[in-house]
């Protein structure tokens, strides 16, 4: 019959599309798969002036550690007053649409932000310390959002337990509501920090340099992460790296990418999960 | 007759709707007051003037004054959490903390400031007196969670008197439970009234007969009756009244 | 007497001062990217001409804009199809555990850094190109557009599934207790009352687009002007991000190049809002769930 004869048509298409997705994916990592055979930990550890890649590795997690630092503090007391605090109120409605339009801001624009703010404006010049005030902004919308999905998943009931024991608003939040949504504020700083680890547009010219090989060693010196080395690697072609290196970083960064996202979607399922009480 | 709290010309809204209307409520003290009426009359949000829980709820309005021991607890110099630590409250559906069973009665005791060998003590007590000890005392460290409906709100009853306060709400405590259970809250609930002022809402006449000292009826946010008992039971004065304890409505 | 809690928290001070901070970046995003772009507005330096040459002191916004507009367009245009199918996809032919599955491909798929998707646009993508058009280079809108399409669909599926899902069953059931087969009921039925969701992701996608840097610029060419007419795909392009952190590399601080960039970067500013303005608009029309 002509029906399910479209039906199936239609099923075939979008299951085509999919596979259009997948196939994506798939090919990404067959073409990033020459990189395996130079992942060595020699590779991974040993200094870019002997072909490795110790020194952006090291300023990658220096620069999300450092960011998530400043953000996870500041996006989970937003959240908190936002959600526990003044649900109702005229800032938080400000809050709320500003988070949105801040996630939508491209991320070259948050590097002109830093630069002209951060680096000539405060004075802090092109360091990991401006990369890190920098990152705190981008990461913001993603914290907030995180930690204020888990704690809209509180139900009332365990609000109004606390209260009606004479607890005060701060106690139901410090000892009840937000050890209980530990691991979802966990899963917002893991998520930032992968989203950061892949960011190279906003930290072009606020935290890294062309002529930085090194490590930082104060907060207000450059650094170098794996996504500006293999940036410019690929623009400018320094001649630092040979072409099985240059995939080698390739794949490097997508596995600190995937790691970092990987953790962050399993303790988002583990606490999805704990709250199906 | 001391009363320990009394609501006098209680107004409340949600909104613009008209909830409570002029409600003069007593409350003797240390014995157990029930509050009867059909659903929707008011009887809860009564109950969450007691201890300014009506706060929480959105768009209320209170208007009228709520004395506990002669003291307006609705005064601007009053603070809520100060009234909240002396009238306790026990929900309808159970609402443990999502911690231990051991933190859950500890929890309002450490906010007081009590710890180590004298907040152990009165959590056994507190657990004793539920009627709980002997069915959690291998397991304090567990969920709450993982405990029956029927021991979840003895745990809640335990976490409220824990606390030791002056006044114990009580809204609808059996309506989730078995008749098996709820038999036995009623008991505990009789053993309590000797320390503590308990006032009940139930929409079970029989319950409220056999538990409480006085009863008070209310209609469509009315008081309608106020009396002993065993007296509103026996010689009713109002008509309403009458056809309630009739069955009339529900 | 309205009741308010009398309790007065030092706390709720604290955090509201800390919820205020959100406020206080992006507004100063505005200001400072505003600040350094009006000498640029005020002294006419963008033109509408089609030459972007920072050496010549040429400004010409026609490049550029062109340029981004082509790109966005082009990625959507791929984009949208087979992202809306995959999440009918996801949504409706998939069994529930597939379906997790199936979703954290995607996530992943769109969590992957921006450079990785330049990288093997330039590697490959563009090399493939070349020879299939027989041109020198390989790095024109059509790779862009490709390379874009890829890092956009996610936002597609994802909150299209989402959308789709949220549609409520007694609609569908309702068409099915009529004698309507599944894709009459889909077509009928589920796609339109999720249609403000999905277009609202297709804008969202459409604002990543504009705002996507580092993948366009190492494919898309970034000649000075564009030497064909808009529909040619297969010249090189200069897309509004692109000229930026090309720009910046080179510009002297406080110098005419830089405000310039600055002003460009103004008017994509003012494009993505009003994109996700209109994307905000149209997801409150949409069926909801409460995790977005």
């Amino acid at each position: 019959m002509r029906g399910r004869f479209i039906d199936r048509i239609l099923m075939a298409v979008c299951g085509l599309s999919f596979t259009l997705l997948a196939l994506a994916l798939v090919g990404l990592l067959y073409i990033l798969s020459p990189g395996l055979k130079t992942i060595t930990p020699s590779f991974l550890f040993s200094s870019i002036h002997e072909g490795g890649v110790l020194e952006p590795i090291v300023g990658t997690v220096y620069l999300f550690a450092g960011g998530a630092a400043i953000v996870a503090p500041i996006g989970t007391f937003t959240a908190v007053y936002m959600v526990e605090y003044a649900p109702k109120s005229l800032l938080t409605r400000l809050v709320d649409k500003t988070i949105n339009n801040l996630a939508g801001v491209p991320s070259i624009i948050f590097g002109l932000f830093g630069f002209t703010f951060f680096c000539k404006f405060m004075g802090l010049g092109v360091s990991l310390l401006s990369g890190w005030l920098t990152m705190a902004c981008m990461m913001l919308p993603i914290m907030v959002r995180s930690v204020e999905e888990v704690l809209r998943t509180v139900p009332e009931s365990v609000r109004e337990a606390s209260l009606s024991l004479g607890a005060t608003k701060w106690q139901t939040v410090r000892h009840v509501i937000l050890p209980a949504v530990m691991p979802g504020i966990l899963t917002g700083i893991v998520l930032s920090m992968a989203r950061i680890s892949g960011e190279t547009a906003a930290i072009l010219f606020t935290a890294c340099f062309y002529t930085m090989r090194g490590l930082p060693r104060t907060v207000l010196d450059p650094v170098l992460t794996l996504t500006y080395y293999l940036f410019i690697h690929v623009v400018a072609e320094p001649g630092e790296l040979d072409m099985p290196s240059l995939f080698g970083l390739a794949l490097t960064l997508f596995m600190v990418t995937v790691t970092l996202c990987s953790a962050a979607f399993a303790l988002r399922a583990y606490f999805r999960r704990r709250w199906r009480i | 007759m001391k009363f320990k709290m009394e609501t006098i010309d209680l107004n409340v809204w949600y909104g613009r709707k008209h909830v409570l209307k002029d409600v003069c409520f007593k409350v003797p003290e240390k014995k157990v007051t029930a509050v009867i009426g059909p659903s929707g009359c008011g009887k809860s949000t009564l109950l969450r003037c007691l201890n300014r829980m009506i706060e929480v709820v959105n768009d209320a309005k209170v208007k009228g004054k709520v004395l506990l021991d002669g003291r307006n607890i609705y005064d601007s110099n009053v603070d809520a959490v100060e009234v909240r630590k002396k009238v306790g409250m026990v929900f309808q559906k159970p609402n443990p903390l999502p911690k231990s069973i051991f933190e859950n009665v500890a929890f309002g005791l450490k906010i007081r400031g009590i710890r180590g060998a004298e907040l152990v003590r009165r959590v056994e007590e507190a657990l004793r007196d539920a009627g709980l000890w002997r069915d959690v005392k291998d397991r304090l460290t567990e969920s709450a969670f993982k405990l029956s409906v029927g021991q979840q709100q003895r745990l809640c009853i335990a976490r409220t008197i824990a606390v030791r306060p002056e006044v114990i709400l009580m809204d609808e405590p059996c309506s989730a439970l078995d008749p098996i259970t709820s038999a036995k809250i009623e008991e505990l609930i009789k053993k309590l009234s000797d320390k503590y002022t308990i006032v009940v809402v139930t929409h079970n006449m029989q319950q409220a007969r056999r538990i409480s000292d006085y009863t008070a009826f209310l209609y469509m946010g009315r008081l309608i009756e106020w009396n002993s008992t065993e007296e509103l039971f026996e010689q009713p004065q109002k008509e309403l009244t009458k056809s309630y304890l009739k069955g009339r409505f529900g | 007497m309205k009741l308010k809690s009398r309790h007065t928290d030092v706390f709720e001070l604290v955090f509201g001062a800390c919820a205020l901070t959100s406020v206080v970046v992006l507004f100063l995003i505005i200001i400072f990217t505003l600040k350094n772009a009006v000498p640029a507005f005020y002294g006419r330096l963008l033109t509408f001409e089609n030459l972007w040459a920072a050496e010549y002191n040429r400004f010409g916004l026609y490049t550029l804009v062109a340029s981004t507009a082509m790109v966005s367009v082009g990625s959507l245009a791929i984009s949208t199809p087979t992202g809306v199918l995959s999440a009918v996809f996801i949504a409706k032919f998939t069994s529930s555990y597939l379906r997790d599955v199936f979703k954290t491909v995607v996530e992943f798929l769109g969590m992957i850094p921006s450079v990785i998707y330049g990288f093997i646009g330039y590697m490959f993508l563009a090399p493939t190109i070349a020879k299939l058009f027989g041109l020198n280079f390989g790095q024109n809108a059509l790779s862009a557009s490709i390379v874009l399409a890829v890092m956009v669909v996610p936002t597609i599926v994802s909150l299209s599934t989402e959308v789709i899902m949220s549609v409520p069953r007694e609609y569908e059931e309702a068409a099915m207790a009529l004698g309507a087969r599944g894709w009459q009921t889909l077509l009928h039925v589920t796609i339109p009352t999720a249609m403000a969701g999905i277009v609202s992701s297709v804008m969202l996608a459409f604002g990543r687009a504009l705002g996507e840097t580092i993948a366009v610029l190492m494919v898309a060419g970034c000649p000075t002007r564009l030497s064909g007419p808009v529909w040619n795909f297969l010249q090189p392009v200069y897309p509004m991000t692109a000229a930026i952190a090309m720009g910046m590399g080179e510009a002297e601080v406080g110098g005419v190049h830089y405000h310039a960039l600055f002003a460009v970067a103004a008017i994509l500013l003012a494009f993505v809002f009003v994109v996700n303005f209109a994307a905000d608009v149209l997801r409150r029309r949409a069926p909801r769930r409460i995790v977005v």
